[in-house]
């Protein structure tokens, strides 16, 4: 039984290997055809026809590829067409070689190659900026800091998640919009009278950024007509941000009886005590890596301000027990932020034929 | 285009370092809770006075607390500013190389024009190991610079000491300057044959040593004066403690005395009432202030009574008569039954009902559904609002303080903008106790404009 089924199994193999050779030698073949001038020898080699299922993505490309241009000098618009919409489809934003005919070139132009929109997905780490507009305080002197590396606070990070739909629109100059959501946090460490306290507020927003992008080398070419790899790009925008939650995390008073604030007071936003939506302004400059022809790994750099108060003013004083138990007042601020990322970006492509010449 | 859009990111990489402040937003002013006090030193605030500017706006908050570092204390006072931030502070103790070091404690400040009277009480041990109890009090400038001359050897101003005899002293509760210049102080006195008396003094201020005159013991059913008022005529009024009802509609236990006397001290009148509380009309009513009001006065305290205590109020009238009186109830139930509460300090607000501040005895009500503090706490800081016959006015009564530890108000002042200010000592456990003021709006919260 054993020996039935390997044998099987290298009679399949074997069968397969035999195909793909002879495809290879069809595509040869026709090729060869085309060369000679023998066209309707490609177009009817029906061995030839059959093999397109099992060609490789690069026997399909110069199948494809043969087949639009055959059917460019028989007069068959139509099949040429969509043999070039087959080839774009193995092979999206082909670039074609600069011998190849001039007719080719033209038909090639009649057709939208780039990609209708790019998907990235990015994650990363966030630090925190807060900007004091106003201090609150408990104490009349004494300390506040914000993020500092010390013993007792840390440099406020957080995690940022986005996935983005991306628009060239031209020249380089792409638009971009998508969702984020952003875990922001800064902390606070606070000392009076021999008391010292450390408050950690995190917040949670879903954001939504739009943002203008211009890449360099967006079009750039090798020596080798290939597109570059590495595209720089900057880009500058607008986010709106709606908040999803808010709350302290870790925050306690030492000296006298320590005091750790309870997870029954520790939420900000059930209180209403930060603004539940803001505006952002954000910049920020990345590279594109190209790890196949058309799709790319990014590394992102970006800051966002935040363009007003993240405390609601008049709920600043709604938990007792933060300010009397822990001392802490919470800052009018403006919590910004600076981010790293890095992504996937995906190219979808849709090609179709320019409205001018439908 | 290129060039275009990469003069807008530039100029969008400038706009994006603003922020937008909204002006209209509330202010570090608006309300507050500030802690004062220094490091591995414990605080307990007696009383606080408001400074106005000539706009009538606060210029200034003065706090006055004793400062207590291990069996030492001294007088402490704290200047700020409108927004409650420390400005300058003073320490002032008694010392006499006869006598050695003193515990001083802070009793009561005044506001007088643009000078400050503070009033303490001070105890030591004699030459003969006798403790010796006293009064302390000094005159300051609003910098809380001394105006009249050290005494030598004294720290403070001047001491008022009554050492005719071993064991016996004196303890200043309030202190007035009258309209001759002069200072009337009133308080309680050892007595050794029944335990305690009333004094009320004048002193000169010329010679603070020198006694006007002094009336310990007229009449002699009175156990303590808590608080003296000068009127417009130069006659006084002060405000005590009996325990031998003597005059009116006084009850049985300790009875509130009011008592009329000329510029001399002189008495021409008294009244003293009582509080039921429930069906015992022999509750202890320990007052603990009183302020003047359009037509009256009113007054605080504790009442106790069958091993509870509970805060009280009296709204009387110009002549000492009760207009209205009763112990106040608080929302916060324990078993069922209203959370014990301590009177301290009373003020009347902007809509005529009265603030009383205090202490919850032991702050752990079953209804915690109502309070935004969720565990069960210690002594706690009671803010209640009474309408003028002592009824509570519904939604306004809450607490302020910390979990652990015992926290108290002892004073109040309504401000000209009808907010409120609360002077208390919050206890942060560990020995760990600090001066507080406590800026609320005109409902007594903090977190409503």
């Amino acid at each position: 039984m054993r020996l039935l089924i390997t044998c099987n199994f290298i009679a399949l193999f074997s069968y397969a290997f035999a195909q793909t050779a002879t495809c290879s030698r069809e595509l040869d073949r026709a090729e060869e055809a085309f060369d000679q001038g023998r066209l309707l020898d490609v177009i009817n080699n029906t061995r030839f026809m059959e093999c397109f299922n099992d060609f490789s993505k690069e026997e399909k490309i110069r199948a494809n590829k043969l087949l639009t241009k055959t059917y460019i000098f028989t007069d068959n618009t139509v099949e040429a067409e969509r043999s070039l919409l087959k080839l774009l489809a193995v092979d999206p934003e082909h670039i074609l070689a600069r011998d190849d005919p001039s007719e080719l070139h033209f038909l090639y132009s009649q057709f939208k190659t780039e990609p209708i929109f790019r998907v990235g997905l990015r994650i990363g780490v966030n630090k925190s900026i807060p900007v004091v507009l106003q201090e609150f305080n408990t104490f009349p002197g004494g300390q506040k800091l914000y993020n500092q590396s010390g013993s007792n606070t840390g440099l406020g990070t957080g995690l940022t998640i986005e996935a983005l739909i991306e628009r060239h629109i031209k020249n380089g100059i792409e638009v971009v919009v998508g969702p984020q959501l952003r875990t922001a946090r800064y902390e606070v460490e606070g000392a009076f009278s021999g008391l010292q306290y450390l408050v950690k507020n995190q917040s949670q927003m879903l954001r939504i950024p739009l943002l203008g992008r211009y890449n360099w080398w967006y079009d750039r070419r090798d020596n080798e007509n290939n597109r570059t790899k590495f595209i720089p790009y900057a880009f500058a925008g607008a986010s709106f941000d709606f908040l999803l939650n808010a709350k302290y995390i870790d925050t306690n008073r030492t000296g006298g009886t320590t005091f750790t604030l309870p997870e029954s007071n520790s939420s900000l936003s059930s209180l209403d005590q930060v603004v539940t939506t803001n505006v952002s302004l954000l910049i920020g400059a990345g590279f594109k890596y190209r790890v196949s022809k058309v799709h790319f790994l990014t590394f992102e750099l970006r800051y966002d301000n935040a363009l007003f108060n993240y405390i609601n003013t008049d709920n600043r004083n709604a938990n007792p027990v933060v300010i009397s138990d822990i001392g802490h007042v919470e800052d009018d601020l403006t919590l910004n932020t600076i981010s790293v990322t890095v992504g996937y970006t995906y190219s979808i492509y849709k090609p179709t034929k320019r409205k001018q010449y439908r | 285009m290129k060039n275009f859009f990469l003069s807008s990111l530039f100029i969008l990489s400038i706009i994006t370092s603003c922020q937008i402040e909204d002006e209209n937003s509330p202010q570090p002013i608006d309300n507050f809770i500030k802690y004062y006090g220094e490091p591995e030193t414990s605080y307990v605030l007696a009383d606080i006075e408001v400074l106005y500017n000539e706009m009538g706006t606060v210029e200034n908050f003065f706090l006055l607390g004793s400062r207590i570092i291990e069996d030492s204390s001294d007088l402490y006072l704290v200047k700020t500013d409108a927004n409650g931030i420390q400005i300058s502070d003073a320490t002032f103790s008694f010392y006499d190389p006869s006598f050695g070091n003193s515990v001083d404690v802070a009793k009561k400040l005044k506001l007088s024009g643009d000078s400050l009277l503070v009033l303490g009480n001070t105890s030591f041990r004699s030459s003969t190991n006798n403790l010796l109890n006293g009064i302390i009090w000094t005159l300051l400038d609003t910098e809380l610079l001394p105006i009249l001359p050290f005494p030598s050897g004294n720290t403070l101003d001047t001491i008022v000491i009554d050492t005719t005899s071993a064991g016996r002293g004196i303890r200043g509760n309030d202190i007035v300057k009258t309209r001759d210049g002069n200072f009337v102080v009133v308080g309680n006195a050892d007595d050794l044959s029944s335990g305690q008396e009333h004094f009320r003094l004048k002193l000169d201020a010329a010679n603070p040593d020198v006694k006007i005159w002094n009336r310990p013991t007229e009449p002699s059913t009175v156990d303590d004066l808590v608080r003296v008022f000068e009127k417009s005529d130069g006659s006084l009024v002060f405000f005590g403690n009996t325990t031998n009802p003597g005059f009116d509609d006084g009850k049985g236990g300790v009875n509130v005395i009011w008592i009329s006397a000329n510029e001399d001290g002189g008495v021409n009148g008294g009244k003293s009432h009582g509080i039921t509380v429930g069906t015992n009309r022999n509750a202890n009513d320990v007052l603990m202030d009183a302020i003047e009001k359009p037509g009256g006065y009113a007054v605080t305290g504790t009442s106790n009574s069958g091993g509870n205590e509970f805060a009280f109020v009296m709204n009387m009238s110009s002549l000492g008569d009760l207009i209205s009186g009763d112990t106040l109830t608080s929302i916060f139930r324990n078993g069922g039954n209203p959370l014990n509460t301590n009177g301290a300090a009373l003020t009347r607000d902007a809509n005529n009902d009265f603030i009383v501040v205090g202490r919850y005895v032991d702050f752990r009500p079953d209804n915690q559904e109502i309070i935004s503090t969720s565990f069960d706490r210690a002594g706690e800081a009671m803010f209640i609002r009474t309408e003028q016959d002592a009824s509570p006015v519904e939604g306004f009564e809450t607490n302020y303080g910390l979990e652990s530890g015992d926290d108290i108000a002892s004073a109040v002042v309504t401000l000209e903008d009808g907010k409120i200010v609360v002077g208390a000592t919050i206890d942060f456990g560990g020995g760990v106790t600090l001066m507080s003021l406590i800026k609320l709006n005109d409902t007594g919260r903090l977190d409503e404009e």
